[in-house]
Protein backbone atom coordinates (compact mmCIF):
# COMPACT_ATOMS: atom_id res chain seq x y z
CA UNK A 1 0.00 0.00 0.00
CA UNK A 2 2.70 2.20 0.94
CA UNK A 3 4.80 1.40 -2.12
CA UNK A 4 1.56 2.34 -4.37
CA UNK A 5 0.76 5.62 -3.13
CA UNK A 6 4.90 6.38 -3.53
CA UNK A 7 5.09 4.91 -6.62
CA UNK A 8 1.98 6.87 -7.71
CA UNK A 9 3.08 10.05 -6.09
CA UNK A 10 6.20 10.00 -7.40
CA UNK A 11 5.28 9.27 -11.13
CA UNK A 12 2.55 12.26 -11.20
CA UNK A 13 4.70 14.48 -10.85
CA UNK A 14 5.22 16.75 -14.23
CA UNK A 15 8.76 17.41 -14.16
CA UNK A 16 9.44 13.87 -14.57
CA UNK A 17 9.53 14.00 -18.27
CA UNK A 18 12.48 11.92 -19.07
CA UNK A 19 11.62 7.95 -18.82
CA UNK A 20 14.09 5.23 -17.15
CA UNK A 21 15.08 2.71 -19.33
CA UNK A 22 12.93 -0.40 -18.70
CA UNK A 23 10.11 2.12 -19.35
CA UNK A 24 12.03 3.08 -22.55
CA UNK A 25 12.01 -0.67 -23.61
CA UNK A 26 8.99 -1.76 -22.40
CA UNK A 27 7.35 1.38 -24.25
CA UNK A 28 9.36 0.56 -27.66
CA UNK A 29 8.71 -3.44 -27.66
CA UNK A 30 5.14 -3.00 -27.54
CA UNK A 31 5.23 -0.06 -29.49
CA UNK A 32 6.54 -2.10 -32.54
CA UNK A 33 3.76 -5.24 -31.58
CA UNK A 34 1.14 -2.54 -31.54
CA UNK A 35 2.01 -1.06 -34.89
CA UNK A 36 2.01 -4.48 -36.47
CA UNK A 37 -1.89 -4.90 -35.26
CA UNK A 38 -3.08 -1.32 -35.41
CA UNK A 39 -2.67 -0.47 -39.26
CA UNK A 40 -4.63 -3.63 -40.57
CA UNK A 41 -7.48 -3.25 -38.10
CA UNK A 42 -7.64 0.49 -39.41
CA UNK A 43 -7.57 -0.54 -42.70
CA UNK A 44 -10.21 -3.35 -42.20
CA UNK A 45 -12.29 -0.56 -40.78
CA UNK A 46 -11.37 1.91 -43.16
CA UNK A 47 -12.88 -0.18 -45.94
CA UNK A 48 -16.40 -0.54 -44.65
CA UNK A 49 -16.24 3.11 -43.35
CA UNK A 50 -15.41 4.11 -46.87
CA UNK A 51 -18.40 2.29 -48.65
CA UNK A 52 -20.61 3.75 -45.90
CA UNK A 53 -19.42 7.32 -46.85
CA UNK A 54 -19.72 6.61 -50.33
CA UNK A 55 -23.09 8.79 -50.97
CA UNK A 56 -21.27 11.98 -49.19
CA UNK A 57 -18.77 12.26 -51.89
CA UNK A 58 -19.74 13.75 -54.48
CA UNK A 59 -21.15 16.72 -52.04
CA UNK A 60 -17.59 16.73 -50.56
CA UNK A 61 -16.52 17.07 -53.76
CA UNK A 62 -17.84 20.29 -54.30
CA UNK A 63 -17.07 21.43 -51.54
CA UNK A 64 -13.45 20.98 -51.81
CA UNK A 65 -13.48 22.21 -55.30
CA UNK A 66 -14.89 25.61 -54.01
CA UNK A 67 -12.01 25.78 -51.24
CA UNK A 68 -9.24 24.95 -53.69
CA UNK A 69 -10.27 27.96 -55.65
CA UNK A 70 -10.15 30.34 -51.97
CA UNK A 71 -6.89 28.64 -52.19
CA UNK A 72 -5.80 29.85 -55.18
CA UNK A 73 -6.77 33.58 -53.92
CA UNK A 74 -5.02 33.32 -51.15
CA UNK A 75 -2.08 31.82 -52.32
CA UNK A 76 -1.63 35.10 -54.70
CA UNK A 77 -2.05 37.28 -51.65
CA UNK A 78 -0.15 36.10 -49.24
CA UNK A 79 2.89 35.42 -51.90
CA UNK A 80 3.13 38.89 -51.85
CA UNK A 81 2.81 39.58 -48.17
CA UNK A 82 5.44 37.04 -47.60
CA UNK A 83 7.63 38.97 -49.92
CA UNK A 84 7.08 42.64 -48.19
CA UNK A 85 7.58 40.59 -44.92
CA UNK A 86 10.93 39.47 -45.72
CA UNK A 87 12.18 42.72 -47.17
CA UNK A 88 10.86 44.56 -43.77
CA UNK A 89 12.81 42.15 -41.99
CA UNK A 90 16.06 42.78 -43.68
CA UNK A 91 15.74 46.38 -43.48
CA UNK A 92 14.87 46.17 -40.20
CA UNK A 93 18.13 44.05 -39.47
CA UNK A 94 16.29 40.45 -37.96
CA UNK A 95 18.68 38.73 -36.02
CA UNK A 96 19.11 34.92 -37.64
CA UNK A 97 17.31 33.62 -34.52
CA UNK A 98 14.17 36.05 -34.78
CA UNK A 99 14.11 34.85 -38.21
CA UNK A 100 13.78 31.13 -37.41
CA UNK A 101 11.44 31.36 -34.51
CA UNK A 102 8.43 30.79 -36.39
CA UNK A 103 9.04 28.30 -39.06
CA UNK A 104 8.25 24.76 -38.32
CA UNK A 105 9.13 21.28 -39.33
CA UNK A 106 5.95 18.97 -39.32
CA UNK A 107 7.41 15.51 -38.28
CA UNK A 108 4.76 12.97 -39.68
CA UNK A 109 3.50 10.05 -37.45
CA UNK A 110 1.78 6.69 -37.27
CA UNK A 111 -0.89 6.09 -34.48
CA UNK A 112 0.32 3.10 -32.52
CA UNK A 113 -2.35 2.44 -30.09
CA UNK A 114 -4.66 4.08 -27.97
CA UNK A 115 -5.37 4.24 -24.19
CA UNK A 116 -9.34 4.95 -23.59
CA UNK A 117 -9.25 5.28 -20.15
CA UNK A 118 -11.41 8.48 -19.54
CA UNK A 119 -9.20 10.09 -16.77
CA UNK A 120 -5.94 8.98 -18.72
CA UNK A 121 -6.75 9.85 -22.47
CA UNK A 122 -2.88 8.92 -24.56
CA UNK A 123 -2.05 8.16 -28.02
CA UNK A 124 1.12 6.36 -28.92
CA UNK A 125 2.85 7.27 -31.93
CA UNK A 126 5.89 5.40 -34.04
CA UNK A 127 8.21 8.14 -33.84
CA UNK A 128 10.39 9.03 -30.95
CA UNK A 129 13.86 10.27 -29.09
CA UNK A 130 15.67 9.51 -32.56
CA UNK A 131 13.69 11.76 -34.96
CA UNK A 132 13.92 14.56 -32.81
CA UNK A 133 10.72 14.79 -30.80
CA UNK A 134 11.13 15.83 -27.32
CA UNK A 135 8.29 16.26 -24.22
CA UNK A 136 6.01 19.46 -25.01
CA UNK A 137 6.08 19.49 -28.38
CA UNK A 138 2.64 20.04 -29.95
CA UNK A 139 1.09 17.24 -31.99
CA UNK A 140 -1.65 18.02 -34.95
CA UNK A 141 -3.97 16.26 -37.13
CA UNK A 142 -5.12 17.01 -40.64
CA UNK A 143 -7.99 19.08 -38.90
CA UNK A 144 -6.81 20.77 -35.83
CA UNK A 145 -4.69 20.52 -33.00
CA UNK A 146 -4.59 17.43 -31.04
CA UNK A 147 -2.46 17.07 -28.00
CA UNK A 148 1.13 17.36 -26.52
CA UNK A 149 4.02 15.35 -26.32
CA UNK A 150 4.47 14.28 -22.64
CA UNK A 151 6.92 11.33 -22.96
CA UNK A 152 9.58 10.39 -25.37
CA UNK A 153 11.34 6.94 -25.77
CA UNK A 154 13.85 6.51 -28.15
CA UNK A 155 11.03 5.18 -30.95
CA UNK A 156 7.88 5.90 -30.00
CA UNK A 157 6.52 8.60 -28.08
CA UNK A 158 3.22 9.44 -26.09
CA UNK A 159 0.65 11.71 -26.85
CA UNK A 160 -1.54 13.89 -24.18
CA UNK A 161 -4.74 14.40 -25.64
CA UNK A 162 -6.25 18.13 -25.18
CA UNK A 163 -9.51 16.78 -23.88
CA UNK A 164 -7.05 15.94 -20.86
CA UNK A 165 -7.21 19.81 -20.04
CA UNK A 166 -8.35 20.85 -16.94
CA UNK A 167 -7.72 23.53 -14.79
CA UNK A 168 -7.73 22.04 -11.31
CA UNK A 169 -5.12 19.14 -12.59
CA UNK A 170 -1.30 19.70 -11.75
CA UNK A 171 0.31 18.72 -15.13
CA UNK A 172 -2.15 20.19 -17.63
CA UNK A 173 -0.85 23.40 -19.15
CA UNK A 174 -2.97 25.98 -20.49
CA UNK A 175 -2.86 27.02 -24.29
CA UNK A 176 -2.38 30.95 -25.14
CA UNK A 177 -5.33 30.95 -28.01
CA UNK A 178 -6.44 33.75 -30.32
CA UNK A 179 -8.62 34.20 -33.20
CA UNK A 180 -8.45 33.82 -36.98
CA UNK A 181 -8.72 37.77 -38.55
CA UNK A 182 -7.93 39.26 -34.96
CA UNK A 183 -4.36 38.36 -34.03
CA UNK A 184 -3.82 41.71 -32.46
CA UNK A 185 -6.95 42.43 -30.48
CA UNK A 186 -8.15 39.05 -29.19
CA UNK A 187 -6.68 36.94 -26.65
CA UNK A 188 -7.64 33.78 -23.94
CA UNK A 189 -6.59 30.61 -22.26
CA UNK A 190 -7.91 27.13 -23.25
CA UNK A 191 -8.17 26.14 -19.94
CA UNK A 192 -10.43 22.85 -19.72
CA UNK A 193 -12.17 20.34 -21.48
CA UNK A 194 -15.69 19.33 -20.84
CA UNK A 195 -16.28 15.78 -21.16
CA UNK A 196 -19.99 15.83 -21.10
CA UNK A 197 -20.65 18.35 -23.83
CA UNK A 198 -17.34 17.61 -25.83
CA UNK A 199 -16.50 21.08 -25.59
CA UNK A 200 -13.12 23.68 -24.49
CA UNK A 201 -13.66 26.29 -21.93
CA UNK A 202 -11.70 29.68 -23.05
CA UNK A 203 -11.09 32.14 -20.18
CA UNK A 204 -9.39 34.96 -19.70
CA UNK A 205 -11.05 37.08 -22.30
CA UNK A 206 -11.21 41.10 -22.04
CA UNK A 207 -14.90 42.44 -21.90
CA UNK A 208 -13.70 44.51 -24.92
CA UNK A 209 -12.15 41.69 -26.65
CA UNK A 210 -13.96 41.30 -30.77
CA UNK A 211 -14.27 37.63 -29.95
CA UNK A 212 -17.52 36.58 -31.68
CA UNK A 213 -19.24 33.34 -32.55
CA UNK A 214 -18.53 31.34 -35.29
CA UNK A 215 -14.14 32.23 -35.17
CA UNK A 216 -11.68 30.49 -35.56
CA UNK A 217 -9.62 29.81 -32.40
CA UNK A 218 -5.45 29.13 -32.99
CA UNK A 219 -3.27 28.86 -30.65
CA UNK A 220 -1.18 32.48 -30.12
CA UNK A 221 2.18 30.80 -29.44
CA UNK A 222 2.63 33.94 -27.11
CA UNK A 223 4.93 32.60 -23.86
CA UNK A 224 6.59 30.01 -26.66
CA UNK A 225 5.26 26.87 -25.20
CA UNK A 226 3.00 25.82 -28.25
CA UNK A 227 4.12 27.22 -32.09
CA UNK A 228 1.48 29.86 -33.18
CA UNK A 229 -1.29 29.52 -35.71
CA UNK A 230 -2.70 26.10 -35.34
CA UNK A 231 -6.35 25.33 -35.36
CA UNK A 232 -8.08 24.49 -32.24
CA UNK A 233 -11.55 25.17 -32.89
CA UNK A 234 -14.86 27.64 -33.58
CA UNK A 235 -16.35 29.62 -31.07
CA UNK A 236 -20.04 28.69 -30.09
CA UNK A 237 -20.62 30.86 -27.40
CA UNK A 238 -19.64 33.82 -25.47
CA UNK A 239 -20.68 34.52 -21.91
CA UNK A 240 -19.49 36.50 -18.83
CA UNK A 241 -17.27 34.78 -16.29
CA UNK A 242 -17.56 33.52 -12.43
CA UNK A 243 -16.69 36.55 -11.40
CA UNK A 244 -17.76 39.00 -13.69
CA UNK A 245 -14.53 40.75 -14.62
CA UNK A 246 -13.59 38.72 -17.98
CA UNK A 247 -15.83 36.49 -20.23
CA UNK A 248 -15.02 33.05 -20.98
CA UNK A 249 -16.30 31.17 -24.46
CA UNK A 250 -16.98 27.92 -25.34
CA UNK A 251 -15.34 26.07 -28.33
CA UNK A 252 -16.07 23.34 -30.00
CA UNK A 253 -12.68 21.65 -31.11
CA UNK A 254 -11.75 21.45 -34.55
CA UNK A 255 -9.88 17.80 -34.52
CA UNK A 256 -12.26 14.62 -33.91
CA UNK A 257 -11.17 12.30 -31.80
CA UNK A 258 -12.27 9.46 -32.93
CA UNK A 259 -9.75 7.91 -35.53
CA UNK A 260 -6.40 8.28 -35.52
CA UNK A 261 -4.19 7.37 -38.54
CA UNK A 262 -1.60 10.21 -39.33
CA UNK A 263 -0.55 12.69 -36.76
CA UNK A 264 2.06 15.39 -37.35
CA UNK A 265 4.20 17.09 -34.55
CA UNK A 266 5.68 20.73 -34.79
CA UNK A 267 8.80 20.54 -34.23
CA UNK A 268 10.14 24.15 -33.59
CA UNK B 1 3.34 -25.54 -21.32
CA UNK B 2 -0.82 -24.19 -21.36
CA UNK B 3 0.64 -22.07 -18.32
CA UNK B 4 2.96 -20.12 -20.88
CA UNK B 5 0.23 -19.85 -23.49
CA UNK B 6 -2.27 -18.07 -21.44
CA UNK B 7 0.81 -15.61 -20.34
CA UNK B 8 0.91 -14.94 -23.99
CA UNK B 9 -2.27 -14.60 -24.80
CA UNK B 10 -2.64 -12.22 -22.30
CA UNK B 11 -0.06 -9.95 -24.19
CA UNK B 12 -1.83 -10.39 -27.17
CA UNK B 13 -4.87 -9.30 -25.29
CA UNK B 14 -3.56 -6.30 -23.79
CA UNK B 15 -2.17 -5.25 -27.54
CA UNK B 16 -5.51 -5.99 -28.85
CA UNK B 17 -7.31 -3.30 -26.46
CA UNK B 18 -4.83 -0.77 -27.39
CA UNK B 19 -5.25 -1.45 -31.24
CA UNK B 20 -8.15 -3.52 -32.59
CA UNK B 21 -10.74 -2.12 -30.22
CA UNK B 22 -10.72 1.53 -30.82
CA UNK B 23 -11.79 0.53 -34.38
CA UNK B 24 -14.53 -2.45 -33.41
CA UNK B 25 -16.27 -0.06 -30.69
CA UNK B 26 -18.77 2.22 -32.71
CA UNK B 27 -17.53 5.69 -32.95
CA UNK B 28 -20.23 7.33 -30.34
CA UNK B 29 -19.56 4.55 -27.79
CA UNK B 30 -15.94 5.55 -28.03
CA UNK B 31 -15.34 7.17 -24.89
CA UNK B 32 -17.85 5.15 -22.83
CA UNK B 33 -17.30 1.45 -24.01
CA UNK B 34 -13.77 0.73 -22.13
CA UNK B 35 -12.27 -2.58 -22.89
CA UNK B 36 -10.36 -4.53 -20.24
CA UNK B 37 -10.09 -7.84 -21.19
CA UNK B 38 -6.70 -8.76 -19.50
CA UNK B 39 -8.65 -7.80 -16.20
CA UNK B 40 -11.26 -10.25 -16.89
CA UNK B 41 -8.65 -12.83 -17.89
CA UNK B 42 -7.57 -11.96 -13.78
CA UNK B 43 -10.94 -12.69 -12.77
CA UNK B 44 -11.06 -15.84 -13.87
CA UNK B 45 -7.50 -16.49 -12.47
CA UNK B 46 -9.23 -15.21 -9.08
CA UNK B 47 -12.16 -17.72 -9.05
CA UNK B 48 -10.63 -21.08 -10.74
CA UNK B 49 -6.99 -20.81 -8.93
CA UNK B 50 -5.76 -19.36 -5.91
CA UNK B 51 -6.42 -15.62 -5.15
CA UNK B 52 -2.00 -15.23 -4.56
CA UNK B 53 -1.72 -16.00 -8.55
CA UNK B 54 -4.91 -13.54 -9.43
CA UNK B 55 -2.66 -10.57 -7.20
CA UNK B 56 0.19 -11.53 -9.13
CA UNK B 57 -1.08 -11.36 -12.51
CA UNK B 58 -3.12 -8.46 -12.06
CA UNK B 59 0.22 -6.85 -10.55
CA UNK B 60 2.43 -7.22 -13.62
CA UNK B 61 -0.31 -7.09 -16.39
CA UNK B 62 -1.55 -3.57 -14.69
CA UNK B 63 2.24 -2.33 -14.32
CA UNK B 64 2.51 -3.35 -18.08
CA UNK B 65 -0.48 -1.18 -19.06
CA UNK B 66 0.17 1.44 -17.13
CA UNK B 67 3.77 1.68 -18.20
CA UNK B 68 2.63 1.64 -22.23
CA UNK B 69 -0.27 4.21 -21.60
CA UNK B 70 1.94 6.21 -19.38
CA UNK B 71 0.14 9.78 -19.00
CA UNK B 72 -0.78 10.65 -15.69
CA UNK B 73 0.90 8.32 -12.95
CA UNK B 74 1.85 4.99 -12.80
CA UNK B 75 0.42 2.50 -10.93
CA UNK B 76 -3.39 2.63 -11.05
CA UNK B 77 -3.76 -0.29 -12.85
CA UNK B 78 -1.47 -2.35 -11.13
CA UNK B 79 -2.57 -1.50 -7.78
CA UNK B 80 -6.58 -1.62 -8.86
CA UNK B 81 -6.17 -4.93 -10.48
CA UNK B 82 -4.08 -6.51 -7.79
CA UNK B 83 -6.47 -5.86 -5.38
CA UNK B 84 -9.86 -6.96 -7.33
CA UNK B 85 -8.05 -9.88 -8.08
CA UNK B 86 -7.27 -10.76 -5.11
CA UNK B 87 -10.65 -9.62 -3.31
CA UNK B 88 -13.07 -11.91 -5.81
CA UNK B 89 -10.35 -14.77 -5.26
CA UNK B 90 -11.11 -14.07 -1.64
CA UNK B 91 -14.81 -14.32 -1.67
CA UNK B 92 -15.62 -16.29 -4.93
CA UNK B 93 -12.30 -18.73 -5.09
CA UNK B 94 -11.70 -22.24 -5.10
CA UNK B 95 -15.66 -22.98 -5.32
CA UNK B 96 -15.79 -24.21 -8.37
CA UNK B 97 -18.78 -21.96 -9.49
CA UNK B 98 -20.55 -22.17 -12.83
CA UNK B 99 -20.78 -19.68 -15.29
CA UNK B 100 -24.01 -18.13 -13.98
CA UNK B 101 -21.69 -17.36 -11.22
CA UNK B 102 -19.12 -15.92 -13.91
CA UNK B 103 -22.05 -13.07 -14.87
CA UNK B 104 -22.29 -12.02 -11.61
CA UNK B 105 -18.08 -11.91 -10.90
CA UNK B 106 -17.65 -9.77 -14.27
CA UNK B 107 -20.34 -7.42 -13.77
CA UNK B 108 -19.37 -7.14 -10.07
CA UNK B 109 -15.39 -7.03 -10.71
CA UNK B 110 -15.43 -4.51 -13.76
CA UNK B 111 -17.72 -1.98 -11.64
CA UNK B 112 -15.13 -2.49 -8.53
CA UNK B 113 -12.16 -1.80 -11.01
CA UNK B 114 -13.36 1.37 -12.77
CA UNK B 115 -14.77 2.44 -9.41
CA UNK B 116 -11.31 1.93 -7.99
CA UNK B 117 -9.52 3.46 -10.43
CA UNK B 118 -11.96 6.56 -10.22
CA UNK B 119 -11.30 6.88 -6.91
CA UNK B 120 -7.76 7.40 -7.32
CA UNK B 121 -7.81 9.51 -10.33
CA UNK B 122 -10.05 11.75 -7.82
CA UNK B 123 -7.72 11.04 -4.73
CA UNK B 124 -4.92 12.50 -6.61
CA UNK B 125 -7.39 15.72 -8.21
CA UNK B 126 -6.68 14.10 -11.43
CA UNK B 127 -10.35 13.68 -12.23
CA UNK B 128 -13.15 16.32 -10.81
CA UNK B 129 -15.98 14.89 -12.32
CA UNK B 130 -18.80 13.63 -10.04
CA UNK B 131 -19.28 9.64 -9.50
CA UNK B 132 -22.78 9.53 -10.96
CA UNK B 133 -21.85 10.90 -13.71
CA UNK B 134 -19.11 8.38 -14.15
CA UNK B 135 -21.02 5.53 -13.40
CA UNK B 136 -23.52 6.50 -16.19
CA UNK B 137 -21.12 7.17 -18.42
CA UNK B 138 -18.34 4.96 -18.60
CA UNK B 139 -18.57 2.60 -15.30
CA UNK B 140 -21.97 0.54 -16.74
CA UNK B 141 -21.38 0.96 -20.39
CA UNK B 142 -17.85 -0.69 -20.23
CA UNK B 143 -19.00 -3.38 -17.37
CA UNK B 144 -21.32 -4.94 -20.39
CA UNK B 145 -18.35 -5.30 -22.65
CA UNK B 146 -16.42 -7.04 -20.10
CA UNK B 147 -19.45 -9.16 -19.81
CA UNK B 148 -19.50 -10.50 -23.16
CA UNK B 149 -16.10 -10.55 -23.65
CA UNK B 150 -16.38 -13.07 -20.09
CA UNK B 151 -18.79 -14.82 -22.02
CA UNK B 152 -16.98 -15.59 -25.27
CA UNK B 153 -13.94 -16.76 -23.64
CA UNK B 154 -15.50 -18.73 -20.30
CA UNK B 155 -15.03 -22.24 -22.18
CA UNK B 156 -11.47 -21.99 -23.79
CA UNK B 157 -10.30 -20.13 -20.34
CA UNK B 158 -12.02 -22.53 -17.86
CA UNK B 159 -10.74 -25.58 -19.70
CA UNK B 160 -7.47 -24.75 -19.91
CA UNK B 161 -6.93 -23.42 -16.03
CA UNK B 162 -9.00 -26.44 -15.11
CA UNK B 163 -6.59 -28.54 -16.69
CA UNK B 164 -3.24 -26.70 -14.83
CA UNK B 165 -5.01 -26.23 -11.76
CA UNK B 166 -7.30 -28.69 -10.69
CA UNK B 167 -4.80 -31.51 -9.99
CA UNK B 168 -3.42 -29.23 -7.43
CA UNK B 169 -6.47 -28.10 -5.80
CA UNK B 170 -7.52 -31.20 -5.20
CA UNK B 171 -4.49 -32.52 -4.08
CA UNK B 172 -4.53 -29.82 -1.10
Amino acid sequence: MIIFISLLGFTLSNKRENLTWPEKMINDTFGFAQSLFYKPAGFIAGLFEDIRDLNHIYEENEQLKIAVSHYIRDKANYNFIAAENERLQKELKFTEEQKKLYKYDYRIAQVVSVNQDPYNKNITINIGEKNGVKPNMAVISVDGMVGTISHVSPLTSTVKLLTDLNEKNPNSNAIAATAIGKENQSFGLIESYDAQSGTYLMTKIDEKDPLAKGDIVVSSGIGEAFPRGLIIGTVISRQVGDYGLTHTATIKPAANFDNWKELFVVVP
Amino acid sequence: MNRKWMIVVMILLLIIEGTVMPWIIPVEWRMRVIPHFVFIIVLFYAVYTTRYLALVMGLIFGLLHDVIHYGNMIGVYSFSMGLCGYLIGKVFGEKRLGIGWMVVISILGSWMFDSIIYLIYTMFKVNHMSYDWALAYQIIPSSFLQLLFALIVYVPVRKVLDQEFRPKLEED
